[in-house]
């Protein structure tokens, strides 16, 4: 096995974070959160996308730091479309499931509210069956299941509106693909969350009001970093096995296959990390910035402990 | 996690007091499917082309209801004049083991220049050319083609002969069901042709495929709402087309004032008949204003300047080309 870390300096956490005003700070607040992951970024490589994940939060420390026992764990995964390397795949989202099981968890739960044909075509549900873990779909045209939530540091966007199924879980790991996206060029970490607001309003991060096009896409990516300040996922294990590097989100794209899974807490740096597996720098990318800006994480890959390995 | 958050739930729903949701459209019954053109006249005659079983009814949306098939990535057909679009899924089994699926997108714009513009905008130079449609290109594992106002992706999941000539077949067997008809945009006939990459050419029609080709600024600085990008050996050209050249003039003085302003950009400096400056990669970027169009060279220093002289040479006994809309 190939190893390397890259050691410079450790990231400063932030003390700027609002805890009280943090979304999914669950019972992790009172025991692995506060206590440092050996290492700020896990990155596994290698064609068993299973044992990859094991692999890279086995490195920061093992799911025990994340979930506790009896804890209630919910996963966002991305199932947008099942075109190739659109969607997380399945056996990344099996290997989180299993290791939660394996801490203890209480309940684990897939939520989204993307229909059910999505899970089932990108061979997620299948897996979540198997594991036994839940799925749990959102209507996404029905309002009422979505909790107003107030971002008192929104630049763009001022109010959240969360899925309310989110807050009966105590863990949030989010485990997004990462890819090309329209306009601002990059998905990961910090858009995936998108993924719990409701559609209604992530519409409004695209369009300015539903009434007006909007040029700006500096828009979207405000809305992004103004949303991951109210949320904050305890854990996030993102694909980067393969991936499309054009024509994102839904692709067909040029696909690029790093056979990567990278493990981490901070989503600024996590996403930072995944521009360069395509030559983009995190600094070209809008909401990346907007994110530092927030305090929500560290963008400087050379302030981070990053551990790439190959399984 | 509940608790934690009461007090600003509380707050929040005294904020939404008066806020009334806007209900995202319903989605359409079958019978309301059925109604005016039916995007579904595009998908290949019978359930199995070539052997390949369609799965399921397919999923159709029309304008903004796109959104609800596929979120942000609706954004870019709406800039190109979406109308509608049908999606239906094929798969073909050898065995338990062996099985294969195909996608098929069929998306019908309100124009042939909008169907051009999202083929140039998905398609790149990689893969073959195949004999469907206009510029049918089988890239990888998916191929790209139009025809008409229509626009197609048929998408395979790997990249193995099988799969690849189940792809040619069913884009064949949409292809035969589109009216035939539509012509490359006028303006694309202004790109100097020498050293252009095959299928080096991007037709834009507003500012999202613009950023996505080459960001000058997340805003619309230039009010781009027609252009084309050219893709060369070592560089790239852009040429944006206004109604005349009094707006092309004004949008060329908005953007440049944006440009001067932007950390990003260093060594702004006056030429003769243009501007020229440094992006934060090194490259060069050559402005001018020229008639009814702004032209734009993106490379290294001396070959932007050399790009633009050609150019110009070429737009300059070309400045009225036929309305392509």
């Amino acid at each position: 096995m190939a190893e390397k870390i890259t050691r410079r300096t450790f990231i400063k956490r932030s003390a700027a974070f609002g805890a009280s005003t943090i979304v999914g700070a669950g019972v992790l607040s009172n025991c692995a959160r506060n206590t440092k992951p050996p290492v700020d970024i896990a990155v596994i490589q290698g064609g068993d996308y299973f044992e990859n994940t094991m692999r890279a939060i086995e490195s920061l420390g093992g799911m025990e730091r994340f979930v506790s026992k009896g804890s209630r764990v919910a996963i966002l995964a991305n199932p947008q479309r099942n075109n190739p390397g659109a969607y997380t795949k399945p056996e990344i989202v099996r290997a989180v499931i299993s290791m939660c099981n394996q801490a203890g968890a209480g309940a684990i739960s897939c939520l989204s509210w993307l229909p059910e044909e999505n899970w089932e075509n990108t061979g997620i549900k299948t897996v979540v069956e198997e594991e036994g873990a839940g799925l749990v779909i959102v209507d996404r045209k029905d309002e009422t299941l979505f909790e107003p939530v107030p971002i008192p540091e929104g630049i763009s966007l001022k109010e959240a509106r969360i899925m309310k199924s989110f807050f009966d879980y105590d863990i949030f790991i989010d485990v997004p693909v990462t890819k090309d996206h329209i306009g601002n060029r990059f998905t990961g970490t910090m858009k995936n969350l998108m993924g719990l607001n409701s559609p209604l309003s992530n519409r409004s991060f695209h369009r300015d009001g539903w009434e007006t096009d909007i040029d700006a896409i500096t828009h979207l990516d405000q809305c992004i970093a103004d949303l991951n300040t109210v949320i904050s996922p305890d854990l996030c294990v993102v694909d980067a096995t393969e991936f499309i590097t054009t024509n994102g989100p839904f692709g067909p794209g040029e696909l690029l296959k790093p056979e990567k899974v990278i493990a981490g807490t901070d989503r600024v740096a996590i996403d930072a990390y995944c521009c360069t597996l395509w030559g983009l720098r995190g600094d070209e990318i809008i909401h990346i910035n907007k994110a530092y800006e927030h305090g929500i994480g560290e963008m400087d890959l050379t302030k981070l402990l990053v551990y790439e390995a190959e399984a | 996690m509940r608790n934690r958050f009461l007090s600003l739930l509380t707050l929040s729903f005294t904020l939404m007091v008066g806020v009334s949701g806007t209900a995202l459209p319903a989605r359409r019954s079958p019978v309301e499917q059925e109604d005016s053109r039916n995007v579904t006249q595009y998908l290949p005659a019978g359930r199995s082309p070539d052997g390949w079983i369609a799965q399921g009814d397919g999923q159709i949306a029309r304008g903004e209801d796109l959104y609800q098939l596929i979120d942000g990535g609706a954004e870019i057909f709406h800039e190109y004049g979406f109308e509608q679009a049908v999606f239906m899924s094929y798969e073909r089994k050898n065995g338990d083991e062996d099985k294969r699926s195909i996608n098929l997108e069929i998306y019908e714009m309100e124009s042939p220049a909008g169907a051009y513009g999202m083929y140039t905008f998905r398609s790149s130079e990689r893969g073959e050319e195949v004999s469907i449609g206009n510029g049918g290109r089988l890239e990888d594992y998916y191929l790209n083609f139009w025809k008409g106002n229509v626009f197609v992706s048929v998408i395979g999941f790997d990249s193995d002969q099988v799969t690849a000539e189940g792809v040619k077949a069913i884009a064949a067997a949409v292809e035969t069901r589109i009216t035939p008809g539509g012509k490359e945009p006028h303006l694309v006939d202004l790109l100097p042709v020498e050293g252009l990459k095959p299928n080096g050419v991007e037709y834009l029609r507003g500012n999202l495929a613009l950023c996505n080709n080459y960001r000058l600024s997340s805003g619309n600085i230039f009010g781009v709402k027609e252009g084309v990008i050219g893709v060369y050996k070592d560089h790239r050209v852009f040429l944006f087309s206004y109604e005349n050249e009094t707006e092309s003039l004004k949008w060329f003085t908005r953007g440049l004032n944006h440009l001067k302003n932007n950390p990003d950009l260093s060594g702004f400096a006056r030429l003769a008949e243009g501007y020229t400056m440094k992006d934060s990669r090194g490259s060069h970027l050559c402005l001018e204003s020229c008639g009814k169009f702004i032209l734009m060279v993106l490379g290294t220093e001396k070959n932007a300047l050399t790009a633009m002289k050609h150019l110009k040479k070429r737009i300059g006994p070309l400045q009225s080309p036929a309305p392509s809309r």
